[in-house]
């Protein structure tokens, strides 16, 4: 087996088109892939050929594929050939001397669990073409022998994250090499699109693309509604903010790069002229980008199956429903194979755990636990026994959502309803893998509106319609972070890292003022600092680059690197060793010693916390209270809200009791049977919502006087909204008025009876902003989203691992940093910024503002009612929790609801 | 999730004097009152600490709401981890935090200490934050406020101070061991180990603070512990965090809100919460 000792290689075979006499590199190789898929009974699919030839042309591109489907391989091998293309030694072993090839394409994943699947397949193509490549891993679990190894050389390929790309680019040595990558892939883009990780990795992008502007850049996305949006995001912006003098003067400091493509774009093949043209352009924003859509027969849209308890009752409550469903999930899991069974909560799945265990005692190691608070170790026994096909049902949450396939996964169960199509879309994907099966998911609503939800998300999903995710727009905690880097790895120009950061999406728009700011932050503090020689964390040298004097800042930050926060989470170990995982420390602060509690699929004893340790240790027998984690519940998304808003008015038009017989309309699913009493009700002491009127009920009670408002916009656009509206009016008289909201609306509550003169008026977008700021107690909210930007600006320390004391003198926490900032230096941006992101995503100020412009616009129907109706009981009975232990709750809800059962007759 | 919106006037929910506690829920919690941790004014000055009078070991003690405690027998206040310059610690590892907090301190311990006719002053250790911590800022503030004082100011050092090693300039203060006994009382920066051998014990050190939500970890609220043998005061510091107490049956638990100093119920209720409602 001896590699091709030259670009050119005499070969007699056909190629795909044309018959060749000579082959370069990468057609060779294009060829040994085709044989080595051929030698597997694989044919190419249509969108992998595509992929190879995009990336063959020099394209940019984003990959809309579900998993498992062979997307690696499509971006992989695109990736492979490409650098062949116009680097044809790399498949030469003796070009290289005694190493292997220098580092020149780099695999960004978002999950660590992730990369090693990721590893294997990368080298499987590696070997497969017989190129002598090193593939290789880089992330925080990476042995700290191996990365300072890596430092001196890097692999040819670098699997890694996007903080250990930042770390490296904090590295002179890394950033150095850096410099030789001719591509990279950012894989699962859709799970950073939209949070502070991605713009992370934005950021990076940018820095690798300034040096070599020939650098091709791809992202692997499943379901994703603004996909075109998410290629741009990717690939920067075009020039940025930056002018043209910026470009051109960016564009001569490439020139000089040692790694620039110009020294092999003669040796491009003639069959890519295109390719040749494109690899001689200097200016990465004239490449063309590619959008690829897997279109694929054998994997089309999953099955979605609800079940449907035995008696509905028409008053639905959360909590009520699931784990009642138990009987009914049981007999699915029995059946042969392994069965993922989502929940939407850490707790609900220590809950289905538990119940499960209890009921099927037999199944011992074969039913397991997986979710984000458990140990690495726990969590990777699990995957193991996925991967081995050895379970018969894992209990997850999110953290099986994404990442590595299953192929011994034959369903999957969700509990409780995703919220998003794309959620369900992603996590019914995780079953069917093999060849012409169809996904299949069976959904356990917990309550009986979910069963429209699911009946909604079905219908998303048929037509191909999933949300779309946001980008996150100039933060500066993460602007500022990535500043101390760049000073970090060999230091910076502060006009060229301009022109730089405003070449990364999220900075395109960002203003000069900003800029100086985040430079001020870096280098004196913040203008409040200015006075305070002692401060210094970036220093101005005297030949004007930005260095990072002081070797213990610079651990410091290379420490705490990234923008994922955590809270304060306790570890949560065996009095003899194993450690299970972390619980916040919330929860178990409120415990004592000898309590008992659930975690990681035991019930556990509290012995005592020592240094941030609980330490526990079996219990047989107790209760056991179930840790609630920190931002459990997810919004429903706008997407499901609209047709779920949609879909009750068919349904209740088809009552069989309505002038409409239905016979007209395809068959009812099952779920709209199940919910027809309901509306049934509804539609008789009410009205059934439409997207055609705003429905509003008016009910009296031993409480007060309630009014019921049902926009469908989710429950975190309604939150503001029903803050705004209670506080509108409270102004138009004294009187106090208390609300409670859920996915569907809200409830207004007062003593007196609330009048509303004039919807319109209430219902104004005017000023929204403003409003909600001053009727929400937004300092408080604002201190609370200050928790991230503090970590991520650098403003406080989490310490270095394992070294809890040496830090104590520096450790403060970011609702402390926050009061001293508003106190002393109430000009800082970062405070700006905490406000805005309580606007932007706490409150979802621009859903709320187009909400209320819809809103202004439809006629508003009240309805007088009698007592509370199906749609408002729900809303009554969560406002309620709040106020009562959870015993008596449950009892007063169940009485409740057999009384209006009771009033509602049969 | 439930929250209050009452007929007030925006202007009205802005407290200067807010502790550094929290006042929104954290996940579906309630939260009757609206905003922040608020009590009910007492003393009736506007914007002075009220005092909680307290009998203890024989001696009548006022804990005030900034978290000074008044003895006024002996024409004494008693204060606990001030943490001057620890801006200035954070700055120089490289945490960018401005001055103003430390002057804040002092500013308003000598606001308590007029307010109350204190002639005297004792600081339970913890002066200073760290060696970096002594500024010539911080030195100044500390020897400026030292001739206001016109008694004596004693100064039992803590374990911070030990570490930011000796002022630069002297300050004037009245060095005294940790352990010293006053009419019956020790006093010392860190608790004792066993309360039961010794006298009753005065002490800081813990940054005690109490929860007030059984949700979210920062309805945190600062307090005094005033067990059967030992009372500690929360720290004094505008830049300090705190601790959170354990609740025992025969432990009293004060918060020192600033307009007020309220009791909270001994024994743990409900779902651990302090807060009726």
């Amino acid at each position: 087996m001896t590699p091709p000792g030259g670009d050119t290689v005499e070969t007699a075979s056909a190629g795909s088109d044309s018959v060749r006499t000579d082959l370069d590199a990468g057609d060779l190789s294009e060829l040994r892939l085709r044989e080595w898929m051929a030698d597997r009974s694989w044919d190419p699919f249509p969108f992998q050929e595509e992929c190879w030839e995009a990336w063959r042309s020099g394209a940019d591109g984003l990959l809309h594929a579900p998993t498992g489907v062979g997307k690696t391989l499509a971006v992989w091998g695109g990736a492979v050939l490409s650098s062949l293309d116009s680097e044809p030694e790399l498949a030469d072993a003796a070009a290289h001397g005694q190493d292997l090839a220098p580092l020149r394409l780099l695999w960004i994943t978002p999950l660590r669990a992730l990369a090693r699947t990721t590893l294997e397949q990368l080298t499987e193509v590696v070997l497969a073409l017989e190129l002598p490549w090193s593939v290789e891993l880089r992330s925080g679990d990476t042995p700290s022998s191996r990365k300072s190894r890596q430092l001196q050389r890097l692999p040819t390929v670098l699997i890694t994250t996007p903080e250990s790309l930042s770390v490296l680019l904090s590295r002179r040595e890394g950033a150095r090499q850096l410099r030789g990558l001719r591509g990279v892939v950012v894989d699962e883009w859709h799970e950073l699109l939209g949070t502070k990780r991605g713009v992370q990795a934005e950021l990076g992008l940018a820095r690798l693309r300034r040096w070599n502007p020939g650098i091709q850049c791809w992202g692997l996305s499943a379901t994703l509604a603004n996909v075109e949006e998410a290629l741009d995001v990717l690939c920067g912006a075009e020039g940025g903010g930056a002018s043209h003098a910026d470009c051109s003067r960016a564009d001569r400091l490439h020139s000089d790069q040692p790694h620039s493509s110009q020294p092999h774009a003669s040796r491009i093949h003639s069959s890519h002229p295109q390719a040749n043209r494109l690899r001689s352009s200097r200016l990465h924003s004239s490449r063309p980008r590619r959008v690829i859509r897997a279109q694929l027969a054998c994997r089309s849209v999953p099955e979605v199956e609800t079940v449907v308890p035995p008696t509905m009752g028409r008053f639905p409550w959360s909590g009520h429903l699931g784990l009642q469903l138990l009987d009914q999930v049981l007999p699915i899991l029995d059946q042969d194979g392994t069965t993922l069974l989502f929940t939407n909560t850490r707790s609900q799945a220590e809950l289905w755990h538990d119940a499960l265990r209890r009921s099927r005692p037999g199944w011992g190691e074969r039913l397991a636990l997986h979710h984000g608070s458990l140990s690495r170790e726990v969590r990777e026994e699990v995957e193991e026994g996925l991967r081995k096909g050895s379970l018969n049902c894992v209990v997850c949450t999110s953290s099986l959502d994404l990442g590595v396939d299953f192929p011994a996964v034959d369903r999957v169960v969700q509990v409780g309803s995703p919220k998003g199509v794309g959620r369900l879309l992603q996590r019914a994907g995780r079953s069917g893998h093999s060849p012409g099966r169809r996904s299949r998911l069976v959904a356990v609503p917990t309550h009986a509106f979910e069963m429209a939800e699911f009946a909604a998300a079905r219908e998303a999903m048929d037509q191909g319609r999933v949300e779309p995710r946001a980008p996150v727009e100039r933060p500066l905690d993460v602007l500022a972070q990535h500043m101390v880097t760049v000073a970090l790895g060999g230091g910076f120009r502060a006009s060229d890292l301009l022109a730089e950061v405003r070449t990364a999406w999220a900075y395109r728009a960002l203003t000069d003022r900003e800029w100086q700011w985040v430079l001020d932050f870096v280098t004196r503090g913040g203008s409040a600092l200015q006075a305070y020689p002692r401060y210094h964390r970036v220093v101005e040298g005297e030949d004007g680059v930005f260095r990072v004097p002081d070797r213990r800042i610079a651990r410091q930050h290379r420490m705490s690197i990234g923008t994922i926060t955590s809270d304060a989470a306790l570890t949560v170990r065996f009095l003899k060793g194993r450690t299970l995982g972390s619980i916040e420390e919330s929860f178990l602060g409120r415990l004592r010693p000898g309590e008992t509690f659930l975690f990681a699929g035991r019930r556990l004893k509290l012995v005592r916390i020592r240094e941030m340790t609980a330490y526990v240790r079996r219990a047989d027998r107790g209760k056991g209270a179930v840790p609630r984690w920190m931002g459990g519940r997810m919004p429903l998304s706008t997407e499901l809200g609209e047709r779920v808003l949609g879909l009750l008015p068919r349904w209740g038009a088809r009552l069989p009791s309505s002038g409409d017989d239905g016979g007209a309309g395809p068959l009812p699913a099952r779920e709209e049977q199940a919910l027809a009493h309901l509306l049934e009700l509804q539609r008789r002491w009410s009205l059934i919502p439409s997207p055609n009127h705003l429905l509003v009920e008016r009910t009296g009670s031993r409480e007060g006087h309630h009014l019921f408002i049902y926009p469908f916009l989710g429950r975190l656009a309604h939150e503001g909204l029903a803050a705004l509206l209670a506080w509108r009016l409270t102004r138009e008289a004294p009187r106090s008025v208390e609300f409670s909201v859920n996915d569907y609306g809200f409830e207004l509550l007062s003593p007196d009876r609330l009048e509303v003169e004039s919807w319109p008026t209430l219902l104004s977008p005017d000023g929204v902003a403003d409003e909600l700021l001053q009727c929400l107690n937004a300092v408080e909210l604002a201190r609370r989203q200050f928790r991230e930007i503090a970590r991520i600006a650098g403003l406080v320390f989490p310490g270095f691992p394992g070294r809890g004391k040496s830090t104590r003198q520096v450790q403060a926490s970011s609702g402390l940093i926050f009061d001293v900032l508003e106190r002393y230096d109430p000009e800082n941006l970062l405070l700006d910024q905490a406000r805005r992101e309580v606007l932007d995503r706490e409150l979802n100020v621009a859903r709320i503002r187009s909400g209320l412009m819809h809103l202004q616009g439809l006629p508003v129907e009240v309805r007088e009612t009698e007592r509370l109706t199906p749609l408002a009981f729900p809303l009554w009975a969560d406002r309620l929790h709040a106020t009562v232990s959870s015993e008596a709750w449950i009892d007063r809800v169940r009485r409740m609801a057999g009384q209006l059962e009771r009033a509602a007759g049969e | 999730m439930t929250r209050w919106v009452t007929g007030r006037r925006p202007e009205d929910d802005r407290d200067p004097h807010r502790p550094c506690g929290e006042s929104r829920s954290g996940g579906g919690e309630s939260h009757p009152e609206g905003g922040g941790a608020r009590t009910q004014r007492a003393g009736g000055v506007p914007g002075l600490p009220g005092h909680y009078p307290l009998t203890w070991h024989g001696q009548e003690l006022h804990l005030l709401g900034d978290g000074a405690l008044h003895w006024p027998s002996r024409g004494t206040l008693l204060v606990a981890d001030l943490h001057l310059g620890k801006e200035a610690v954070f700055r120089a590892r490289g945490l960018p935090i401005p001055d103003g907090a430390g002057q804040e301190t002092l500013n308003r311990l000598e606001r308590t200490r007029t307010r109350h006719l204190a002639t005297n002053v004792v600081i339970l250790g913890d002066l200073v934050h760290g060696p970096e911590g002594w500024t010539p800022e911080t030195v100044t503030a500390i020897r400026n406020w030292r001739t206001r004082v016109p008694g004596t100011v004693w100064w039992i050092r803590g374990n911070h101070d030990r570490a930011a090693g000796a002022s630069p300039h002297p300050l004037g203060l009245e060095e005294v061991e940790e352990g010293v006994v006053w009419s019956g009382l020790e006093l010392r920066h860190t608790p004792p180990h066993d309360g039961l051998e010794s006298p009753p014990v005065i002490c800081g050190h813990l940054h005690p603070v109490i929860r007030l939500r059984a949700s979210g970890s920062r309805g945190r609220l600062p307090c005094f512990v005033v067990d059967p043998q030992v009372l500690v005061l929360p720290a004094y510091g505008v830049f300090t965090g705190g601790h959170p107490v354990e609740r025992r049956p025969e432990r009293r638990l004060l918060v020192a809100a600033q307009e007020a100093v309220v009791e909270v119920a001994r024994t743990r209720t409900g779902r651990g919460s302090g807060h009726r409602r």
